[in-house]
């Protein structure tokens, strides 16, 4: 049941601390996801940035109680769409997100490192990317990815299942064909992430 | 989400097993298992000042909507 009293607080110019401490806890997971969007930690912090005043705008419209995560993310993901899409895909070589040669399969069939895979995830069409990281990253079920992003939950699982099979192949893994992946690509950095 | 098994039921006897299937669910354990270690390093992340200000000058009331 809604109460009628949380969204007048809402409204009011001084949010509710709840609505403020929710965004912080939050705030990690936006990044996260921005960045996996769009493949640059420096577009991420523009679009967080972009979700937190949008949030705030419209704080009116959160019905507390609700899932704020869901909220958030719908913000954050429909401002990707609408803004930052294109210029994502364009500079998604250049100001990538870098990681240092850390191993992140704890199987010696399969070894690869963060930053192999990172190339792979944006090789994606955005649409299944956000469904694998939603997904198999932040352990949303479907019917919660499928909220997000305005889709059926059959549509959500359809997109996991083929940007997983795509992936395998991006990566150079497939059934019946083992490739050695454990030939090192690019000399350790000292930061497993730079913007 | 494992696509193991997607199959019939086995038995649970490792005598039968089809390889291909086998190499589907570790390949597709592998992707899982990168997915997450790649979400996590970015979840750990710092967040920067200026999104930590910005939230204090929303809260603050110093910005005005848009």
């Amino acid at each position: 049941m809604s109460n009628p009293a949380s969204r007048q607080d809402a409204a009011a110019p001084h949010v509710a601390a709840s609505f403020k401490t929710g965004i912080l806890a939050e705030m990690p997971h936006l990044r996260a996801f921005a960045a996996s969007l769009c493949g640059s930690m420096t577009l991420a912090d523009d679009l967080v940035q972009e979700t937190l005043l949008k949030a705030w705008a419209h704080a009116g419209s959160f019905m507390a109680g609700t899932n704020l995560r869901a909220w958030l993310f719908t913000i954050l993901r429909n401002s990707y769409y609408t803004h930052h899409r294109r210029y994502g895909r364009e500079i998604a070589d250049t100001d990538g997100l870098h990681a240092a040669q850390v191993a992140v399969a704890a199987n010696q069939e399969f070894h690869m490192d963060l930053l192999d895979f990172r190339q792979a995830l944006l090789g994606l069409p955005v649409e299944q990317r956000e469904a694998v990281i939603m997904v198999g990253a932040m352990g949303l079920s479907h019917e919660e990815a499928a909220v997000i992003c305005d889709v059926a939950a059959g549509t959500i699982k359809s997109r996991v299942s083929r940007g997983r099979a795509r992936l395998a192949g991006l990566l150079g893994l497939a059934s019946g064909d083992l490739p050695d992946m454990s030939a090192p690509s690019t000399p350790p950095s000292s930061l497993p992430l730079v913007r | 989400m494992s696509n193991r098994n997607a199959g019939a039921p086995t038995d649970h006897g490792l005598n039968h097993h089809d390889p291909h299937a086998d190499t589907h669910g570790r390949i597709q354990d592998t992707i899982g298992r990168a997915l997450q270690a790649h979400y996590q390093a970015l979840v750990l992340e710092p967040i920067p000042d200026r999104l930590i200000d910005l939230l204090a000058k929303l809260e603050a009331g110093a910005l005005s909507d848009e």
